[in-house]
């Protein structure tokens, strides 16, 4: 990872030049590169940044206009795979105490109230207009999260009843469906510096973000299991 | 009658409007003109070539732009005890671009000279 405080450019130049492109979707590895092309340039001619270039931000904004970032593709919400392992989680308490008990797989309201609104929290975060207001984002994390955690506790009553065949398939391919969505998906972007060797450190975090559901999942049930029956 | 007009002086700037015309061509034709180049180098080939100093705020996005188009392939490299360089290399598809660019260019040209220029003479028109 390059490190823009790390260059010999002065950082009063390299942060708003980095900050410009990062807030206008230009990719880590490109980043990167511009960086170091501009310090190339700088330490060959002994000019600095502002005089060669220009106002870190001018330069940053005619470099997005001359290589606009490719369109994001709009396929699916970014929140699909998380919604589908959700719903996998949601399903693996009441599966594995009804195969452990033996019967029908009984979903409360309390889980249902509790899945919907974690998806909700995030999805209502996915927007720019919220997450770059800090008061607005805590307050909604707080509130969304209490009302996760209090719901399983206060809504006991069942909400839907599935077979249990049913609700195991129904959870495997939700945290499995997560899994494989999310490894094509997910993707750290870090600011790439174009002279180093390829490190694979972020891939390692981008393997376990994409497994989060399966490892929570197992844990639910390991749990759930050893909890005496009722 | 007494001619108003001036040459102008060796290495004065030329207007930046015509520059932003041409640039794209004369660094495919520097490029052209050896195996490789980096940003640097050739904002010095332009200058020895008569273009006055490109700014490399106006070169590099002019590259990046080239880049994209594939008229030009880039490689890293580190530096020799200084900074790694970004060396182009022109393609065949940026060669291809720049004869047809150099064609209408000069054919431009011709047109331009021959509506500024007296028939029988070097010196511009005056009104």
């Amino acid at each position: 990872m390059l490190d823009p405080m790390k260059t010999s450019l002065p950082p009063k130049w390299s942060i708003p030049f980095v900050m410009t492109l990062r807030s206008r979707d230009v990719s880590g590895a490109d980043i990167g590169a511009a960086l170091r092309e501009v310090e190339s340039h700088c330490a060959e001619s002994g000019e600095d940044p502002e005089t060669a270039f220009g106002p870190p931000v001018d330069y940053a904004e005619s470099l997005r206009a001359a290589s606009p970032p490719d369109a994001m593709p709009r396929s699916a919400h970014p929140l699909a795979p998380t919604a589908i392992g959700l719903v996998g989680l949601l399903l693996t308490a009441p599966t594995v105490s009804a195969w452990r008990d033996g019967g029908d797989v009984q979903v409360s309201t309390g889980l249902a109230v509790s899945c919907i609104a974690a998806l909700g929290v995030v999805a209502v975060m996915f927007q720019p207009a919220v997450y770059r207001r800090r008061n607005a984002m805590s307050t909604l994390a707080v509130v969304g999260f209490v009302a996760a955690f209090v719901a399983p506790f206060a809504l006991k009553a069942t909400a839907l009843t599935a077979p249990l065949v049913v609700a195991a398939a129904l959870a495997l391919a939700g945290l499995l469906g997560s899994v494989v969505w999310n490894r094509g998906r997910i993707n750290p972007d870090e600011l790439v510096d174009p002279l180093a060797p390829e490190r694979n450190s972020h891939q390692v975090m981008a393997v376990v973000t994409a497994w989060l559901f399966p490892i929570a999942a197992l844990g639910i049930a390991i749990m759930t299991w050893l909890l005496p029956a009722k | 009658m007494s001619s108003n007009t001036t040459t102008p002086a060796p290495g004065a700037p030329w207007p930046g409007d015509w520059l932003r015309g041409v640039l794209e061509i004369a660094v495919l034709r520097c490029l052209a003109d050896s195996d490789e180049s980096y940003g640097y180098a050739l904002s010095v080939a332009l200058e020895e070539r008569g273009f006055g100093q490109v700014k490399g705020g106006t070169l590099y996005p002019l590259l990046s732009r080239l880049d994209d188009a594939g008229h030009v392939t880039t490689q890293w490299r580190p530096g020799d005890g200084g900074p790694g360089r970004k060396y182009y290399t022109i393609t065949e598809r940026g060669t291809a671009y720049l004869l047809d660019a150099t064609a209408q260019w000069c054919a431009f040209a011709d047109t331009m000279t021959t509506l500024l220029r007296p028939s029988d003479g070097n010196s511009p028109r005056t009104p």
